[in-house]
């Protein structure tokens, strides 16, 4: 806008911004308050996440502190040392559990009923730290007609559309990490339940990832020798298991 | 020191100003309306698929089992209303009433009442099945679920509008600027760059996104791949591209997005990351839900030009 003053050196004039239409000053500033309470947690939800990531990758990044102290009292070695990495989450989201009371961030202790109960409270690493093998479940459930079923999820044979294979994909690839020490043995049960089964063998697979040196000679990416067991459940039917009573077992006529 | 304190109060001024027409500009709520469609659709499709495993995630005894998940969310605020049922028909019943929820969403009928009841159903559902069978769908399933309520996401491309005109003696007014549109919107593309923000940094965290053996590790995957990309093992520096070029993008999102000259291609970008998802590694309803939340930076004339298809 050109200046309306005589002086051609002066500054012009600011344009007056549009205001029809706006709610009043006091409405907008309790407004703004908000946003900026909302802005703030879904800020520091996925950053406390990628905090809680790092004491993961780092677990002993106290050493820090205690082994470098000690060895310079000894020698010249240089104070600092970085702890070692561990290998990271191999689950793609499995660094989003935020923790209590995290990483000093006391803002998000004040935010964290409202955030929870809004879902807010999580992060968002995608294929973060690093994309990793995969998860499965393989199991084998007795029955109490002596049948032996055997089945292994995810399994994109059984489960379609491609969503529901995926859900339970995320039951395998969590089972480790989200829910430690529980999901295996409860997967186990309800298998039991389902199968009407007397015993289930419950195993977890890892299925690791090829190079592309391994692709390029010809390996299948489902080649045996990339699945191996790292864990295993067994379970055996109680009364509460069956949500039916268990069918007796009927005998065949010898011919 | 005067000239420095006019200068400090005209910058706080030109802030405050710039802060107002961020969020309380009034403005048309076409873009808010094409997301409720395209949210609703992948709503109403996220939980029908929950249909056919209903009692096995949703049943006290299932995959995730009460007490299981009750011990998992222990200390938290999480809530969800299929703490409170344990009778499969009630299950059923409350199941089909969301879906209805969504559908009615999804065409815009009662928008805004269908709306807060949307987003408190999506809320239930995931917290149900989290941690466990949760993913990126239902956290952004949720998020512009949540934002939806803000605004009249209803005033455009409904039924509540076509029973309106249907009911008025003339032609219907146009659909008034609104200033929850406005907030809507913003909170989604606010939301969206951070999504994007943290997406980049925990990258950062790893070994794999630095060196560009990312995005091979992920199409390696056979659990994930629904189209065999494999053959790029012969690429290795094409590989390397793309991975750098996603984790760029990523990061600086939030800065390119926001301008006219750069949009377009940040926008680009998001089609063909998610796109590639959707088709490469089988996540066609997380790539779509990303996309969606990219719509928000579409500017209301566009929105009609495409869908009005007026000049």
């Amino acid at each position: 806008m050109p200046s309306t003053s005589k002086n051609p050196k002066s500054k012009p004039e600011p344009v007056a911004t549009p205001t029809s239409g706006m709610p009043r000053a006091a409405i907008r500033a309790g407004l703004s308050v908000l946003f900026v309470i909302h802005l703030t947690g879904i800020f520091l939800a996925p950053l406390a996440a990628s905090v809680m990531t790092a004491y993961r990758i780092f677990p002993d990044r106290q050493a820090i502190f205690t082994t470098a102290q000690a060895e310079s009292d000894n020698n010249d070695e240089p104070a600092v040392r970085l702890p070692e990495p561990t290998q990271a989450a191999t689950d793609p989201e499995a660094s989003d559990e935020v923790p209590r009371a995290s990483a000093n961030l006391w803002v998000l202790d004040l935010l964290e009923p409202y955030l929870d109960i809004a879902y807010l409270n999580h992060g968002y690493n995608f294929f973060a730290p690093d994309p990793g093998p995969s998860l499965l479940i393989r199991y084998r459930i007795e029955t109490a007609d002596g049948q032996t079923r055997e089945g292994i999820f995810p399994d994109l044979q059984t489960q379609w559309p491609r969503l529901r294979y995926h859900r339970h994909f995320m039951l395998s690839s969590h089972s480790l990490d989200v829910l430690p020490g529980t999901a295996p043995n409860a997967f186990a049960k309800h298998l039991l339940r389902v199968h009407q089964g007397r015993r289930v063998t419950l195993e977890l697979l890892r299925h690791r990832l090829l190079s592309p040196q391994e692709v390029l000679a010809g390996k299948p990416l489902d080649d045996p020798d990339t699945y191996t067991v790292i864990g295993s459940v067994v379970e055996d039917a109680t009364a509460e298991d069956s949500e039916l009573p268990l069918r007796p077992v009927v005998k065949e006529p010898s011919p | 020191m005067k000239s420095a304190v006019i200068a400090t109060r005209d910058y706080l001024r030109g802030g405050l100003e710039a802060w107002n027409r961020f969020w309380f500009l009034p403005s048309d709520p076409a873009t808010l309306a094409l997301i409720r469609i395209c949210a609703g659709v992948m709503l109403f499709y996220t939980h029908l698929v929950w249909s056919l495993d209903l009692q096995a995630f949703f049943g006290p005894q299932g995959w995730l089992p009460e007490e299981v998940m009750r011990e998992a969310l222990r200390g938290r605020w999480s809530w969800s209303y299929f703490w409170l049922i344990e009778s499969p028909l009630l299950l059923w019943i409350v199941h089909l009433a969301a879906l209805a929820v969504f559908a009615a969403l999804t065409v815009g009928y009662y928008s805004r009442t269908m709306s807060v009841l949307a987003y408190g159903l999506a809320v239930s559902y995931v917290n149900r099945v989290s941690p466990g069978a949760f993913f990126g769908l239902d956290k952004v399933n949720c998020m512009l679920a949540m934002y939806l309520m803000l605004g009249p996401c209803g005033a455009r491309y409904s039924l509540d509008r076509w029973l309106a005109a249907r009911r008025s003696d003339g032609p219907l007014a146009e659909p008034t600027p609104s200033v929850g549109a406005t907030v809507a919107i913003r909170m989604i593309q606010l939301h969206m760059c951070i999504i994007y923000l943290f997406s980049g940094l925990g990258k950062l965290q790893g070994w794999s996104w630095w060196d560009g053996t990312a995005l091979w590790l992920a199409l390696a995957n056979q659990e994930y791949q629904s189209l065999n990309m494999t053959w790029l093992a012969a690429w290795p520096r094409l590989v390397g591209l793309l991975t750098h070029v996603t984790v760029f993008w990523e990061l600086f999102y939030l800065v390119l997005v926001w301008h006219r000259a750069w949009r377009p291609l940040v926008l680009l970008c998001a089609v063909l990351v998610h796109g590639g998802i959707a088709v490469a590694m089988g996540m066609i309803t997380f790539g779509t839900v990303m996309i969606i939340g990219n719509m928000a930076f579409l500017s209301p004339p566009f929105v009609r030009r495409l869908l009005e298809r007026t000049p």
